[in-house]
């Protein structure tokens, strides 16, 4: 009966001192009293310390972020950049070009319309695809209109014959990964 | 001269006109102080010269010929006219039956202008026709508009105005349509013509006398 | 001047973003989501993640099947046998299918019951409806928009308004289109569309679905509190949109800064992950389909995951006369209207809504 009370009053101690706080040491007090509780005869308690470490640990990292407040931002023209899909035709198929290639000739086609300048108008090619000629390719926003002018009016490359088909624009890169306008069904 | 600008009045005359005789002399010096006195930068030897050498004439007018008669009149103006009502038909007299006659007379007259509308006639000379020819009577439709509600009303045209029909319908309506951006399509045995109400702004007495110019196509 | 002005000039976009509780009374998140009708793609990503669980699989299985009806005249979508059996009875959709909102007519039936027409200079004043032009006509007004209410109590059998309106469909120009029906409603009754529509060649399609599982991914850390991120602690909402689409179109993340070919790489601060789970439905998507996606990824994270977040993202189709509710939505340069959810796993999440030139900000 002493003990039993003497157990309630333990527990309640360890509620009022078991916060994130004071861990480390009453860890260190609580294992200290354990092993004072084991050594009575009528109380067998089977714990480890890293387990109960471990529990301790599992508790803090349930306590999560308190919800976010509402909030509402709308950026005008947020992207600096824009994002085209096209597609190289050439007029005999089976003619391959690698990607540095593809970047070079379109380098060239900018520098044929706009000089040097425009040749150093800094794009990227974010994918390219070797077997269809179709790419991404990003461009900051105020050299869009170059970019796209220069393509269309690119002509032949190494004395073939060829043309860009643009079929995506947008800000965004999100919209490019589908187009509706591609949408066929078959019959 | 002298003696007929300074004369005096006789003694009735003086009475009669209630004036007081003056001397001769005084007279002309009365004259003169008065003269030079209205006219200052005039110097006397010119005053003399003015009154010695010119003949004054004081009254002069030449023989006027007689003025014309009264002009023709020239007609009531548009608001007179507007106010005479002759071309408002009265309600009870909107009727779309009482006009059916109407229209087959206008079928006739149609007929006889193009010669009689065999299915084999030339389109052409049926349009050159219809555009100087008379559409009172004729059943006609609004097939495009600017403005949706007019599109579909279809009724006998009961008179043209320069910018507007007047059409009653089937339901005994009249409506009046404005020419202005609108299609309108005439029937005639199988024929079917299109005007552009754009372009034929015009008093239907006008129109007769008006060469149209080939457009390639018409945008309302 | 102005030429060189205008060489660098691009076409306006705008990009909405939002942050908030799912558990927030007023979050309008299943507003925005029911009302952007025509959605052409979905996808969700979810980092950590190797197979798919058994709910969503089956939520991504049963994406209802949607309808292909060729030539099928309008004025078989204002009688009144088809309002009373689908328009009332659930949610139904329709859009012409193949049609340019820029160049041709294009025709859509809202769930709300609107029937929108978007028709060129010379179809609207041959049909003789009522409408309005467009909100991006320049000088001359090319678009017209006509508004039929079918659910209203206006629109009866023998009331002038219908008596109009089919008339203009039937007998003045009686306009045929391809359209992609679907129709979602409560109830057991399965196939009346296709019994409804055999005169007409009706066919059922499914939506296309493809997954795959992404290795060795460079993913950006994010707090959900910070909508613009922290320098050095978290990224920003858009920088997290545009890494999301180099996910999407498989774009190599880590170039170097020299590289000849592309020098795009994935937003700092970082984390590599393991692996991910991607996948994308196409087709004709109904929204109500969407919300309870949505449910089921807020009840991913009813388990503690190693994630923080996952991400859910709809994309529009780009020829629909409407974008949300029902603003006008045109083809300036790229007609795109699309939406983003980012869930994290205390329940809050961020929005992300983006429209392109020719439309009105999202709500």
């Amino acid at each position: 009966m002493g003990h039993q009370a003497f157990g309630v009053g333990v527990g309640w101690y360890l509620s009022e001192f078991l916060s994130l706080s004071k861990l480390c040491f009453f860890t260190v007090f609580f294992h200290e009293l354990l092993s004072w509780f084991c050594s009575l005869p009528s109380v067998s308690v089977q714990t480890s310390l890293p387990g109960l470490i471990n529990t301790m640990k599992h508790l803090s990292k349930n306590k999560l972020p308190s919800p976010a407040t509402f909030e509402r931002i709308v950026y005008k023209n947020p992207s600096e950049y824009h994002y085209m899909k096209v597609q190289l035709e050439f007029q005999d198929h089976g003619f391959r070009l690698t990607d540095a290639q593809f970047k070079q000739l379109i380098v060239l086609a900018l520098r044929d319309l706009f000089g040097e300048v425009g040749a150093a108008l800094p794009f990227d090619v974010l994918t390219y695809e070797e077997k269809t000629l179709s790419a991404i390719l990003r461009i900051c926003s105020s050299g869009l209109v170059k970019l796209w002018s220069s393509l269309t009016l690119l002509g032949s490359y190494q004395n073939k014959k060829c043309a860009f088909r643009v079929m995506q624009v947008s800000p965004f890169l999100l919209a490019l990964s589908g187009n509706s306008r591609e949408f066929i069904l078959e019959e | 001269m002298e003696r007929l600008i300074y004369r005096a009045f006789s003694q009735e005359e003086a009475k009669e006109l209630d004036v007081q005789r003056q001397g001769s002399r005084e007279a002309e010096a009365f004259v003169k102080a008065f003269l030079k006195r209205s006219m200052p930068h005039v110097t006397e030897t010119q005053l003399h010269e003015h009154l010695h050498r010119k003949a004054i004439v004081l009254e002069y007018r030449p023989p006027k010929k007689p003025k014309e008669s009264k002009r023709k009149s020239k007609g009531f103006s548009a608001k007179q006219r507007r106010e005479l009502r002759l071309f408002e038909i009265k309600p009870e007299q909107q009727r779309y039956s009482l006009f059916l006659p109407l229209h087959d007379l206008w079928k006739q007259y149609i007929r006889d202008l193009c010669n009689g509308l065999k299915p084999d006639t030339q389109p052409q000379m049926i349009q050159a026709k219809l555009l100087k020819a008379d559409l009172h009577g004729a059943v006609i439709t609004v097939t495009k508009s600017k403005c949706p509600s007019y599109v579909g009303i279809t009724g006998i045209l009961l008179q043209e105005m320069k910018h507007v029909f007047k059409i009653i319908t089937k339901d005994d309506k009249l409506k009046v349509i404005p020419k202005l951006n609108c299609v309108f399509t005439i029937e005639i045995d199988g024929f079917i013509s299109y005007i552009y109400g754009s372009k034929f702004q015009l008093r239907s007495s006008e129109r007769s006398a008006k060469k149209f110019k080939a457009k390639g196509t018409i945008d309302l | 001047m102005s030429t060189l002005r205008r060489l660098r000039e691009a076409p306006r976009h705008l990009l909405v973003c939002e942050k908030s509780n799912f558990g927030h009374g007023k979050s309008r998140h299943r507003q925005h989501v029911e009302t952007h009708y025509h959605n052409y793609r979905v996808s969700f990503l979810i980092p950590e993640c190797g197979i798919l669980s058994k709910e969503l699989k089956n939520l991504v299985m049963e994406i209802g099947p949607y309808y292909l009806v060729k030539n099928l005249p309008l004025h078989e979508l204002i009688a009144h046998e088809f309002i009373n059996n689908f328009v009332k009875k659930g949610s139904c959709y329709a859009l012409t299918y193949n049609t340019n909102i820029d160049q041709d007519n294009t025709v859509a039936l809202l769930p709300n019951g609107k029937l929108i027409l978007s028709l060129d200079k010379d179809t609207y004043e041959e049909i003789g409806l009522q409408g309005r032009p467009s909100q991006y006509s320049g000088r001359k007004v090319m678009r017209y928009i006509v508004t039929l209410d079918l659910m209203d109590s206006s629109f009866s059998p023998e009331s002038k308004k219908y008596k109009r309106a089919s008339w203009a469909l039937n007998e003045k120009k009686p306009l045929k289109f391809n359209f992609l029906l679907a129709w979602h409603h409560e109830g057991a009754e399965e196939s009346t569309v296709m019994s409804y529509f055999s005169k007409y060649q009706i066919q059922e399609h499914q939506p296309k679905i493809a997954s795959s599982t992404l290795r060795d991914l460079l993913c950006p850390l994010l707090q959900s509190g910070e909508l613009e991120g922290k320098p050095d602690e978290s990224c920003s909402a858009p920088e997290l949109f545009d890494w999301l689409g180099a996910i999407f179109s498989n774009v190599e993340l880590n170039n170097q800064s020299f590289s000849f070919v592309s020098t795009y790489c994935c937003p700092q601060p970082s984390i590599l992950v393991e692996k991910a789970y991607l996948c994308t439905i196409t087709g004709f998507i109904v929204s109500e389909k969407i919300c309870l996606l949505l449910e089921q990824l807020c009840h991913y994270f009813d388990d503690p995951k190693l994630t923080p977040w996952v991400t859910l993202s709809v994309q529009g189709f780009a020829d629909s006369p409407v974008s949300w509710r029902e603003n006008e939505h045109g083809f300036r340069k790229g007609g795109e209207h699309l939406y983003n959810f980012v869930i994290f796993s205390n329940q809050d999440y961020w929005l992300q809504m983006a429209v392109g030139a020719n439309d009105d900000c999202p709500p």
